[in-house]
């Protein structure tokens, strides 16, 4: 599954969505007996009018209803889904706004998500990748701190033409603190 | 990941185009809806009324009663198919969103892991390109700022090699250190392109 939604999104999704098209009925259901006349007349013929009279405006007066309350529910539900949809659009837009950061080289953040948005492993997911190039590059920046420090460390060793074993411990340091970096840059494939 | 209680939403129509089919579907469903019931309480009432103009006896004093049934069967009816279309709705909505987002999520896990050599594309009709497209900017952006650094290492590692032997063999100079400084300072550069 790839949309991992918050608990219960889809149940609320479907019975908010539900409820005010219930709502609609139930408005309809009102507006049915308000448009009509409520008595159909105490005789039989007065009763044959009214029906006959019924069946001609029933059709258009109950469109015209119905198309009012449609066009509420569409109202409706348009605020509801833009509700909906922003809690899956709302984390989708940051995380491609982390990305946009993370490809100006700044891997210095933490992705926020608020406590209804979806694709939240999305987002964990994004936060991994920035530990761990962090990490890696942290662990390139030390390696080069240390070959820094050492390679000072040798000049002045050889300006004073200090002793053959000082050298080979700092010319060891040096090629142990490449590998290090060796290593940290070999797990990413390019 | 961090929670953020004080972040406030300010523009709740962020993906204009993602969050207005989002709307259509359900706003399509709700007006199919809409006409199914009219139509149908129209054939119902219709029916009700030819039964009265063609009876002998009417028993019927209002309107209520006339419309009542019809009005509340129609509704029921049409309520019962609306729920059956929105879950259905709601269940291929998702499972459209499902394969994009599954796809990309691959993706990022594949760059966690170290992988910069695959290209983040999704098929061109699915939704988030423009997420897969910030994705596939961040990848080929690692990559290129990575690859120069691993540059700057190979010629690094070759003036500490450099170094290393001629240490060993007693005869290390000030300007292999010198070469060796130039390297880190270069390399330097690479990484500090970072803000770690």
């Amino acid at each position: 599954m790839g949309l991992t939604t918050h608990r219960n999104y889809r149940l609320f999704l479907y019975l908010n969505t539900f409820v005010i098209v219930l709502l609609g009925a139930a408005i309809a259901g009102f507006g049915v007996f308000w448009l009509f006349p409520a008595s159909l007349g105490d005789s039989f013929h007065s009763v044959q009018a009214i029906v006959r009279e019924l069946g001609k405006v029933l059709f258009w007066r109950v469109a015209i209803l119905y198309a009012v309350i449609s066009l509420l529910i569409v109202l409706a539900m348009a605020v509801l889904h833009l509700l909906y949809s922003h809690r899956i659009a709302g984390p989708a837009y940051r995380l491609g706004r982390e990305a946009a950061r993370i490809a100006r080289g700044d891997l210095t953040g933490n992705i926020k998500c608020r406590p209804k948005d979806n694709l939240t492993d999305m987002a964990d997911s994004l936060c991994n990748v920035v530990s761990q190039y962090r990490a890696r590059i942290n662990a390139v920046k030390d390696g080069l701190a240390s070959i820094e420090q050492k390679s000072k460390t040798m000049s002045g060793l050889l300006q004073q033409g200090k002793s053959e074993a000082a050298l080979r411990e700092a010319a060891n340091d040096i090629v142990s603190s490449v590998k290090k970096i060796e290593q940290s840059l070999s797990e990413v494939r390019t | 990941m961090l929670f953020g209680k004080h972040s406030k939403r300010k523009i709740y129509f962020i993906k204009k185009d993602f969050q207005s089919r989002f709307i259509l579907r359900f706003a399509a469903v709700a007006t199919v809806w809409s006409a199914a019931s009219v139509l149908l309480f129209f054939y119902l009432a219709n029916k009700k009324l030819e039964e009265i103009r063609y009876s002998s006896h009417i028993d019927i004093a209002t309107t209520s009663e006339l419309l009542m049934p019809v009005t509340i069967g129609s509704l029921a009816v049409s309520l019962l198919i609306f729920a059956g279309i929105l879950g259905y709705a709601i269940h291929t909505l998702l499972h459209k969103l499902s394969g994009p987002l599954g796809q990309l999520r691959r993706d990022i896990a594949r760059i966690e892991g170290g992988d910069l050599t695959s290209d983040i594309i999704l098929r061109e009709k699915d939704e988030f390109q423009d997420l897969a497209a910030d994705l596939e900017e961040m990848r080929t952006e690692l990559r290129r700022r990575i690859a120069r650094i691993k540059e700057q290492q190979a010629m690094l590692s070759a003036a500490a090699a450099e170094l290393g032997r001629s240490v060993q063999e007693g005869h290390a100079s000030s300007q292999q250190v010198a070469a060796l400084e130039s390297a880190v300072v270069r390399m330097k550069e690479g990484v500090h392109a970072f803000q770690s």
